[in-house]
């Protein structure tokens, strides 16, 4: 194993990158992996998950088709994932969709964002990037306007690249 | 804002009914509430908490974000172009406006 | 040094009767050992698995008659380093008696534990050594296929591609741009593609001083961010411009035949000299081996870097999922030596000893100017786990007597780990 000099220490990274003008993560990350504080906490299971979904679906049937959820089998860069929530059967005036949630499981707060569209809107097709706090399954819900819940779902293995990020 | 948001829309003059694709982005810190400063204090939450987009006077999309989305936020969504009329943006955090971007949409 | 047998029988555990002896040894001859790639991971592995084991039969397949490091090869673009220095040979390992075969691995067979070669060979194998490095994901970034490399190159494994890339830049008219487009997804050596700006910097500073460098990223931050961007300050001042994703870096389109890469936000930056490095996946055999997940890199046991869906194949570096430690030759060679342990106790029929592993990223920002970040790891239920108040990273206040001294530590680095693995300098 290589030597390196005694000067060497773990930096504030993030205070570096402040002075140099850089990003300032107000982040969810890991905590072992940053160099700041945080009281940020995974959930222990689903349970708060199952709740929103619950609440969501009001009592109506979920269904698990006609909405793709695409996002990153790895997410190597948990400050910033890209997921992608659309419905996939056809939106016309008849059947439209009205909403959309975005929930990752195991985050402090898990539901993640909400969408609303309406009759003009003609689609349901949103991108968004997410933090994530560790590996987790991610789920979306859509409501259709005839009452049709749609659910998708999927799982993401959270492994940051390393090497001083 | 420090700078205007960034837009990038995929047609100005769609075909009747054509899908437009929109995406968005703004600079905001999404301060999520949970992380500590030097003093152990905890930094208060700071998010982005709405945007809109509407075409004329017809909402499109209403967008609530929680602190699980990314610092400075990014979104991506498309509408069936029925009519022409401005494309207008509208973001708000707990301070009310934050931003907002207009496009010119004129269907052929 | 090389460790006697009865060193090695010792080392595995007192109480072993004599009468075991015999059989464990002709155990150990017997046995055969392949190992596919013959790079950090695998020649590593090949090299330990003799020193651990004078017996063993071991087997070595690489397709390229001489390798070839990604580490420095950047140097080579900024002119610090020629390409004789980076290229190592593989009869140092044959000295050792190891049989190396230059030929590509194509299928495996974990139940028949047989592996396949492009010269219609097969080798039946007791246990299997993967470490095939990356594939690129072609066409995941549009416009960006096998053909288009040969126009836009991205060097981003060592060979013909970094040739042509240098070839490119000495090209260039002064006054041009250098673009770099920065991928999506995990990809190998973090911190890579931000030395490679900073040396191709320095070429242009000595050669070409009216030319820029864009680096167009897919995420706002990167390795050793404040330290790169300390150092190109100092050495470069304005010549080396990063685009970060909330910046408008994220690039969704290339075209090579006009060198032009296409933003999210529909901004087009026509290169002069364009560096694609495209998104990445494990190489080839892995998934043809049924070691890699959906995330198209291979999970292991981190005790023993053992594939976590096919029983005796091991797999090494790049291709595997062994976060917190980053995808780099350092860590494939700390990744090899576990795994070489693991396979010498698992033919004994015992458990591997505890897993450790350091690794060290070196970056040249200029020459004389290093910075780094070094890690420690270990073990902990199946999963790599850093261990805490392990390693550090280059401090930002430090002059150049400091600089200069991790320049000369990297080079070393260089020259020791090439020198173990390959017996060459």
């Amino acid at each position: 194993m290589t030597s390196f000099g005694s000067d060497m220490r773990r930096r504030d990274l993030l205070a570096g990158a402040a002075a140099l003008g850089g990003l300032a993560a107000a982040g969810l990350g890991p905590a072992a992996a940053q160099a700041q504080s945080t009281t940020a906490m995974p959930q222990i299971d689903s349970a708060e998950a199952d709740r929103l979904a619950a609440e969501f679906a009001a009592g109506a049937e979920v269904l698990s088709q006609g909405l793709a959820l695409d996002l990153p089998a790895l997410g190597d860069n948990p400050a910033a994932v890209p997921v992608r929530v659309h419905v996939t059967e056809p939106i016309t005036d008849a059947s439209w969709c009205s909403e959309i949630i975005v929930i990752a499981d195991l985050n402090p707060g898990p539901l993640a964002c909400r969408f609303r569209f309406t009759a003009a809107t003609g689609s349901a097709d949103v991108t968004v990037r997410l933090r994530l706090i560790r590996s987790m399954p991610v789920r979306a819900y859509a409501r259709m306007e005839d009452g049709r819940v749609l659910m998708a779902r999927r799982d993401i293995t959270v492994a940051p690249g390393g090497c001083g990020l | 804002m420090a700078r205007p948001p960034r837009i990038w829309i995929s047609n100005e003059t769609p075909a009747p009914g054509e899908i437009v694709r929109v995406r968005a982005q703004m600079v905001h810190v999404m301060e999520s509430g949970l992380r500590l400063d030097a003093s152990g204090q905890t930094v208060p939450q700071d998010i982005l908490t709405g945007f809109t987009a509407s075409l004329g006077d017809s909402l499109l999309l209403e967008w609530t974000p929680e602190m699980a989305i990314s610092q400075n936020p990014y979104i991506e969504f498309t509408f069936a172009a029925r009519h022409s009329g401005r494309l207008r943006m509208v973001w708000t955090d707990r301070r009310g406006v934050v931003a907002q971007a207009d496009r010119d949409v004129t269907v052929g | 040094m090389r460790a006697t047998r009865r060193d090695m029988l010792l080392a595995m555990g007192a109480g072993m009767g004599t009468l075991a002896l015999p059989q464990i040894l002709r155990a150990q001859a017997a046995a055969h050992v392949a190992v596919v790639g013959g790079g950090f991971g695998g020649a590593t592995a090949a090299r330990y698995l003799r020193r651990l084991n004078p017996d063993l039969r071991i087997t070595l397949v690489e397709p390229q008659e001489q390798f070839v490091t990604c580490p420095f090869s950047n140097l080579y673009l900024g002119r610090l380093r020629d390409w004789d220095s980076i290229t190592h040979g593989f009869d140092g390992l044959r000295a050792a008696g190891i049989e190396v075969i230059h030929a590509r691995a194509e299928d495996v067979d974990g139940s028949a534990r047989s592996l396949g070669l492009s010269n219609g060979a097969r080798l039946d194998w007791d246990r299997l050594v993967l470490s095939p490095g990356i594939d690129f994901r072609w066409g995941d970034l549009a416009g960006y296929d096998e053909a288009a490399a040969e126009l836009a190159p991205h060097a981003w494994k060592a060979g013909p591609q970094t040739q042509l890339l240098r070839r490119q830049l000495e090209a260039m008219e002064d006054g041009g741009t250098f673009v770099m487009v920065v991928p999506q997804g995990a990809f190998r050596c973090p911190p890579g593609p931000y030395e490679r700006a900073s040396m191709v910097a320095h070429y242009f500073k000595t050669h070409k001083p009216r030319s820029r460098v864009l680096i167009l990223d897919s995420q706002d931050r990167f390795a050793k961010q404040p330290l790169f961007r300390q150092g190109w300050q100092a050495l470069y001042g304005e010549m080396i411009e990063w685009v970060g994703q909330s910046d408008d870096g994220l690039v969704v389109e290339v075209d090579a035949s006009t060198r032009t890469a296409l933003t999210a936000f529909g901004t087009r930056h026509k290169a002069d000299v364009l560096n694609v490095i495209p998104p990445q996946k494990a190489g080839l055999i892995a998934e043809r081996a049924g070691v890699t997940d959906e995330t198209g890199w291979v999970p292991v046991r981190a005790d023993r870097f053992e594939s976590v869906h096919v029983p005796g194949v091991y797999v090494l570096g790049d291709a595997t999922i062994a976060a917190p430690m980053p995808k780099s030759g350092f860590c494939a060679n700390a990744q090899a030596k576990v795994a070489a342990a693991a396979i010498t106790a698992d033919l004994a029929g015992r458990e591997p000893p505890p897993a450790s592993f350091a690794n060290t990223c070196y970056s040249l920002v200029g020459p004389g100017w290093g910075i780094s970040v070094a890690g420690v790891y270990r073990a902990e239920g199946g999963k790599v786990v850093e261990v805490a108040g392990s390693g550090g990273v280059s401090p930002l206040e430090a002059g150049p007597e400091f600089r200069q001294a991790e320049a000369d530590h990297g080079a070393g680095w260089y020259a020791s780990i090439c020198a173990d693995i390959w017996g060459t300098a």
